[in-house]
């Protein structure tokens, strides 16, 4: 409500431009905000996670579980809930209001990432360390579902083509990338995306899949593939409002890929029957895929590639905004230290956020608060770029307005008439006549972000806190 | 403007708990957001908790060396932050029933006391004339907001917690930005020549307009984004009729005021399926509740004494309402279905 009542050109500013604050609490390797933004969870190298309060940026909870590195962290849509992954091969799902764990599960090697599913806060997927993605689904505790997800790329089936496949004289080349294949696939990053429907899941060979979660027959199966890359895809990020992914490749290039809009019908309105028309982009894909990367069948077009030509400068993480309008990205290597920023409808960079000295590995952008975080790599800190909006002066005294130029003063007509009392009160009262609501919240804020309620961390306050910090007191 | 209504018993008394005896003011009620219990403070330093459904004394505060002016709730209701005029807040623990944080930093009396919704933050107004925003977990001061000219009287904080608004003797109510300590706004009442001190300020429900008490003993609601005043509610003076049965009361030309000596508090009332109300205390000892949309009195409650209704308090939107008398007298009020 507070934006209201700023200098609306200043509200506008789509991202932050100065390093304003660095937040110390252990060597936080991996961050995410929270989505209101009004927490940042920070995991540690020792395996701890401490959570920031956004108002007063100090930590207010602790949680101590993991026991190797956390390699990812994610808040449920309320808030309430927070799901970490380490190298210790666990993956939990932490309670906030009791601070506790209240699911565990422990795999059979180090986890790279584990991605909620957007409503459901008991079902999650992971990738694992040189073994198959899995789904999980543990809103039974005493049940947990473990089911593997297939990283091969989609080769359709030949019950299923033949029965329905036309062209079927392209068939024969289908076994063909089969059989070249000699090493497993391994997934590196699972995205669930369109309410958690679909699951788009980077390969180290540079696939990007398509797995339904539709419960039907094809669920947990790969419905698309397509090559956009010859190497590992790292990182995949959507951005569902533009039918925008972006894909962070080890090739030191982001690829953005556009989504074409009769892929929703196709995969979302009628998701039970995979059509022919899929069989016959899979079927172009398969024989043309070493050769081009646009091909005209595919479902995602690579319109942009974002790299720096210059320093060919490797990734470590990037991330967009809620509109999915520009996009940030963390720098690999000591010498660099700064994180780019492109738009996405040209490609064009933007900003260089500069500010620490050393490199930034992973980043999270607060939409909420229009804030980047970032942790270094060196330091553990965590680094915040804002916008300090300049304090209006006018607003401290009532009758005064701020102006560029000098305005030659016209006088009102009435200005300086003098009225009797009467007059003055029964215009007043007339002017009271409107209907005033003093109930109804406004949904959206001044940048047009939803205003949600959001759960709130309960304070445990305890005596001894407060003898300890006592002497700072005077 | 005439008498052409009634005045219904909307409210019917609970309970009340007399002053006490040793002759101590009280100073503030406020209910618990959770409806269990309602704490009242008073100016020999204490402050009592009782259990609201049949006002049991449930457990007493001591620790302050002066008078305590306003207590304040912890959104969570297991904390309560209480302003003195030992130019200290206390933070009491319920379950611990003891203090557990104690905020230093004003350098005179301790007027008011706020939390956000989140209760991490808590704001302070003083007669320092300084406003503060304190950092409940650690119990230190984050910023310090001096731009008020007089005492400040009476804080509050948006809904969604991002704006902190500030009335002040100085005849001001200004609004901050709670995270960057930044003054946003300031509003006037501009049809005096003077102004008068503010005593009382209070965000709607939704939190775009902001209802003011001053000194001048009148009520404004105003639309703090285009600063202009939407509705003024003002007391008219009553003259016992001798024609009406039952000790009605009729409507005079005459205006009283509200208040023009002590702060008395306001709230908004919004049941559902009713019209909603302005409520205030007044200097003499009753309880006005105004018709939001008409400005019109619709019912009055008259505590029997002839004190200053220094605090009122509502729960469940108004559904029940607590009233504190500067003579220490308590009531506890029920709306009728």
């Amino acid at each position: 409500m507070n934006l209201l009542l700023l200098d609306p050109f200043e509200v506008a500013k789509e991202y932050p431009e100065t390093l304003t604050n660095s937040l110390q609490y252990g060597h936080s390797r991996f961050l995410k905000f929270n989505k209101k933004g009004d927490y940042l969870a920070s995991g540690l190298l020792d395996g701890s996670i401490c959570i920031f309060d956004a108002d007063t940026n100090q930590v207010i909870a602790v949680l101590k579980q993991h026991t190797g590195v956390v390699q990812s962290l994610e808040w449920s849509n309320c808030g309430r809930y927070l799901l970490s992954s380490s190298t210790d091969c666990k993956v939990l799902l932490w309670d906030l209001k009791t601070k506790t764990v209240i699911r565990e599960i422990i795999f059979e090697s180090a986890v790279w990432t584990a991605q909620l599913h957007p409503t459901n806060t008991f079902v999650f997927v992971c990738t694992i360390f040189n073994d198959d993605p899995v789904y999980v689904d543990w809103s039974n505790e005493n049940d947990i579902r473990i089911l593997k997800i297939p990283t091969t790329p989609y080769q359709p089936e030949q019950s299923l083509t033949s029965d329905k496949n036309e062209d079927g004289d392209k068939h024969i080349e289908e076994p063909e990338p089969k059989k070249q294949k000699k090493s497993k696939d391994l997934a590196f990053c699972v995205k669930f995306a369109y309410n958690g429907k679909l699951m788009f899941m980077g390969t180290n060979k540079g696939w990007l899949n398509i797995i339904s979660n539709f419960d039907n027959s094809s669920w947990l199966k790969t419905i698309y593939s397509q090559k956009i890359c010859s190497s590992h895809a790292k990182q995949i990020v959507i951005s569902e409002k533009t039918s925008k992914i972006f894909v962070n490749c080890s090739d030191r290039i982001i690829r953005q890929l556009s989504i074409h809009e009769d892929f929703i019908t196709k995969y979302l309105k009628n998701p039970s029957e995979p059509t022919k028309d899929e069989g016959k982009s899979e079927d172009s894909e398969a024989s043309g895929a070493s050769a081009t990367e646009n091909n005209e069948n595919d479902e995602f077009e690579i319109e942009l590639k974002y790299q720096d030509v210059v320093n060919r400068l490797q990734w470590n993480s990037i991330t967009i905004n809620h509109n999915g309008e520009y996009l940030i990205a963390s720098t690999y290597g000591s010498g660099a230290h700064d994180i780019y920023m492109w738009e996405t409808t040209m490609g064009s960079l933007t900003k260089v956020l500069e500010g620490p000295k050393e490199e930034l590995f992973d980043i999270d952008w607060n939409n909420k608060r229009c804030c980047i975080g970032a942790n270094g790599l060196d330091s553990g800190y965590v680094y915040l770029w804002t916008n300090i909006i300049p304090q209006k002066w006018s607003a401290l005294a009532p009758d005064f307005v701020e102006i560029e130029e000098n305005v030659e003063y016209s006088e009102q007509e009435d200005e300086f008439d003098i009225l009797p009392n009467e007059e003055i009160n029964q215009r007043q009262l007339n002017e009271e006549d409107e209907h005033v609501d003093i109930i109804t919240k406004d949904e959206v804020d001044a940048r047009g972000l939803q205003e949600e309620e959001s759960f709130v961390i309960p304070m445990i306050l305890k005596k001894d806190i407060d003898l300890s910090d006592g002497e700072d007191v005077d | 403007m005439t008498a052409d209504y009634s005045f219904s018993n909307l409210y019917n008394s609970r309970y009340s708990l007399p002053p006490r005896s040793n002759g101590s003011k009280s100073t503030c009620i406020k209910i618990s957001p959770d409806g269990q219990y309602f704490a009242v403070s008073t100016s020999d330093s204490t402050i009592a908790i009782h259990t609201l459904a049949s006002g049991k004394l449930k457990i007493k505060f001591h620790g302050h060396t002066k008078g305590v002016s306003d207590i304040c709730w912890s959104p969570d209701s297991h904390y309560l932050a209480s302003a003195s005029d030992d130019r200290t807040i206390k933070l009491w623990g319920l379950a611990e029933a003891q203090c557990i944080r104690t905020f230093v930093g004003h350098s005179y009396s301790v007027s008011c006391v706020q939390f956000n919704y989140k209760g991490n933050l808590l704001i302070s107004g003083s007669a320092d004339e300084a406003i503060r925003i304190w950092d409940v977990q650690r119990g230190k001061c984050l910023k310090t907001l001096s731009t008020h000219s007089d005492p400040i009287s009476s804080v509050d904080v948006s809904w969604d917690g991002t704006i902190l608004a500030s009335g002040s003797y100085d005849g001001l109510i200004r609004l901050f930005d709670v995270l960057s300590g930044q003054c946003l706004k300031t509003l006037m009442y501009e049809m005096t020549d003077s102004s008068f001190p503010i005593s009382y300020i209070k965000f709607s429900p939704n939190g775009k307009y902001l209802l003011s008490s001053s000194l001048d003993g009148v009520i404004r609601l105003w639309n703090y984004n285009n600063n202009k005043v939407v509705k003024t509610y003002r007391n008219h003076r009553y003259k016992p009729s001798p024609s009406a049965t039952g000790g009605g009361q009729v409507y005079g030309d005459e205006e009283l005021s509200v208040a023009e000596k002590y702060t008395c508090s306001t709230e908004f009332i919004t049941v559902n399926n009713k019209p909603s109300m302005i409520a205030s205390g007044t200097e003499h000892g009753n309880i006005l509740m105004w018709d939001l949309d008409t400005k019109k009195i619709a019912t009055i409650l008259s505590t029997g004494e002839d004190s200053p209704v220094l605090q009122i308090d509502t729960a469940q939107s108004g559904k029940v309402l607590a009233s504190v008398t500067l003579s220490g007298l308590v009531q506890v009020w029920d709306l009728q279905e």
